[in-house]
């Protein structure tokens, strides 16, 4: 049995439909939006903190340096941008995008009765399927790129990879890495894109579209593969269980993994499980089954909460 | 795709739902005697990297000598933790027929018990990764028992329910 | 009362996008030339704030009324009035079709009619560079990056376009609740 779909009254229409806008059009323009307002605003941000810090403005010639030796700064920029750009702007939009401007119900801010046994199954998704996110990184990393571009990603590399190891408190890193991306990029993506998508194209025009914006939308060409696989698993468990916290639960867990065991692992994670190889393929195998029954359990609870049964 | 235990219960005779019974048992009887690893054939420590029996195991297992038990002196082809699982996978896919005509638990209470066990597990290990605890092969084994006799039960448990016999 | 929706005319707006695009896009590559030429010519500065900074702006400013103008054409010459949404759409049109005519123009046909203009704006932003005090070594690797035709300059121009689509919706917008108003008055 699908999900239920929401029809509605022509008074409980949207402003966006009330006043003409084309569905695309607003998917288009608050994408690029607010990716420009986010990468503008957050790197402000993140210069005036150093500024603040340091006393004076940095010359150009050693931002690289100031930005690698003020790391905790540049997160934290980030993470007021997603904030303010991806969590403020996008409850404005979801506002004007949902029936009756019920910004809550739209963007899938609702409970069902098993919610703890969902959260559970999609947190143990996100454990699972890591050796298929490797193995798909690994299929990315055979397309070939320019290298100035190549270059590019190895600069965002390495300030990842010396945020994740640095010398930070694990929660600072853990909330910064993995908290306000699970709370605001999923907002963003299977609150808002995922909804206003699925009222136009159906779900899943929706789940594919949104999953590959939010592949796109970290600007890294050399992981869009496993970016985008991620986006539209999160996308489905969201549509599947018509809640959003499925997938904010997911994202951190996937995220969290990472920075979890570069603090406690790091040979591990970045010598072991880099994209250079592929993994066994005993782990993809056994990945992808338990991977399946996991959602198929998550499918079949889904499924018992909308036809209203507890148990099977 | 029709299930197994489906296509298996259209069939007349409960034969051949017992031949896939013993074909499960066969099968997790298998494993688990391999993973018991070279001790049990008369091999010596000397001999375990090279055995047949721990390159089997090698993709799946980490088979870290202190975290694993010995048979006659001789390394296990595998960890306490999966010693546990495969061990868990035979003895409850065995005993399963005995006790399911007095005490068969629903499936989704079955498939509770699978989540939490692999919950149990992704705790201990994040756990033990942070320091925040030391796991011992006992511990460890306890879990793996957990997962593996969670896992026999759903699969043991979903041919018997199709055909509601017992031998 | 609500402005009706004329979706039989869904179609027929392309004539207002396309001429005020290229009203418009004409425009915005004519003064990039006429600056492009007045920085080959002048003495290098120093300045922040000077006549090709302050042309690039007015450049920038004008253009993003090639979406208002549009609407504007559109509810004269075929319809009535424009819901807000439509107006967006038309102006969010018009500023992408601004963009890329203006590159095309700017990149394509003008270097046919004087192929050095490129070197000559490139030498033009080194000496002006070297009197901001950039160093020997900074200005060759620009002046290489520059001459290679480094990617990151079709980066730029993607949001170059970008930004034109976005000024115009607005201005589309605006235009659309201006126009019907005067309509209904």
């Amino acid at each position: 049995m699908e999900p239920s779909s929401q029809s509605f009254a022509p008074s409980k229409r949207s402003w966006f439909e009330r006043n003409g806008f084309p569905t695309w059009v607003v998917v288009v323009a608050w994408f690029l939006g607010s990716l420009a307002l986010f990468q503008i605003g957050g790197s402000i941000l993140s210069l005036a903190f150093i500024v603040i810090r340091v006393g004076h403005m940095p010359d150009l010639s050693d931002m690289n340096n100031m930005l690698k030796q003020n790391l905790d700064l540049v997160f934290l920029g980030n993470s007021i941008g997603q904030f303010i750009f991806l969590g403020i702007g996008s409850w404005f939009i979801s506002k004007l995008a949902a029936p009756g401007g019920k910004v809550g119900s739209f963007t899938g801010f609702k409970a069902p009765k098993n919610i703890g046994f969902l959260l559970i199954l999609a947190l143990l998704i996100f454990i699972v399927i890591q050796p298929v996110v490797w193995f798909l990184g690994w299929i990315n990393s055979l397309i070939p790129f320019p290298s100035f571009y190549m270059n590019f990603e190895k600069a965002q590399d390495s300030i990842l990879k010396d945020f994740l190891s640095g010398n930070m408190s694990v929660w600072f890193v853990l909330i910064n890495v993995a908290l306000v991306p699970a709370i605001f990029e999923e907002f963003m993506y299977r609150g808002f894109f995922l909804n206003i998508l699925k009222k136009s194209g159906g779900p899943t025009l929706a789940i594919i579209l949104s999953g590959i914006m939010f592949g796109a939308y970290h600007i890294r060409f050399t992981q869009i593969i496993p970016l985008s696989f991620l986006g539209m698993l999160l996308g489905y468990l969201a549509w599947r269980s018509e809640s959003i916290y499925p997938a904010m639960i997911g994202h951190f867990v996937n995220n969290g993994l990472s920075v979890i065991l570069a603090a406690f692992a790091p040979s591990f994670v970045f010598s072991k499980t880099t994209t250079d190889n592929m993994p066994p393929l005993i782990w993809i195998v056994l990945s992808v089954l338990v991977t399946g029954y996991l959602i198929y359990l998550f499918v079949t609870e889904s499924q018992n909460n909308a036809k209203g049964v507890s148990d099977v | 795709m029709p299930s197994i235990t489906r296509v298996l219960h259209q069939r007349e005779s409960g034969l051949d739902l017992i031949w896939a019974y013993l074909g499960i048992l066969g099968v997790t009887t298998g494993v688990f005697i391999i993973a018991l690893g070279p001790g049990l054939f008369g091999g010596t420590p000397a001999s375990w990297y090279t055995s047949w029996q721990r390159v089997a195991f090698a993709p799946l297992c980490d088979q870290i000598p202190s975290h694993s038990f010995s048979i006659n002196g001789v390394q296990m082809a595998v960890c306490s933790r999966c010693t546990g699982i495969y061990g868990a996978l035979w003895f409850g896919t065995m005993i399963f027929p005995l006790i399911a005509s007095k005490f068969l638990p629903s499936l989704a209470f079955r498939r509770r018990m699978l989540v939490a066990s692999m919950v149990i597990i992704i705790i201990d290990v994040l756990g033990c990764l942070a320091g925040l605890w030391t796991d011992t092969n006992i511990s460890r084994l306890i879990t793996g028992l957990s997962l593996g006799f969670s896992i026999a039960w759903i699969v043991a448990g979903n041919l018997f329910v199709a055909t509601k016999r017992s031998i | 009362m609500e402005p009706e929706i004329n979706d039989s005319n869904t179609s027929s707006y392309w004539s207002s996008v396309i001429l005020a695009s290229v009203i418009f896009g004409l425009i915005s590559f004519a003064l990039t030339i006429g600056a492009g030429y007045y920085t080959i010519n002048s003495e290098p500065t120093n300045t922040t704030i000077n006549p090709s900074t302050i042309v690039g702006a007015i450049t920038c400013l004008f253009t993003a009324f090639g979406g208002m103008l549009a609407v504007w054409h559109y509810t004269r010459e075929k319809v009535d009035s424009v819901v807000l949404g439509k107006g967006a759409l038309i102006g969010l049109l018009t500023g992408i079709i601004i963009g890329l005519l203006s590159l095309f123009l700017s990149n394509v046909i003008w270097p046919l009619i004087d192929p050095s203009y490129t070197d000559k704006i490139i030498d033009a932003t080194m000496r002006t560079m070297q009197a901001r005090g950039m160093s020997q070594e900074q200005l060759q690797k620009m002046s290489d990056m520059m001459h290679s035709g480094s990617p990151w300059r079709s980066i730029g121009y993607a949001v170059n376009v970008v930004i034109f689509a976005f000024l115009n919706m607005i201005t589309g917008m605006v235009g659309a609740r201006m126009f019907s108003e005067n309509k209904e008055q």
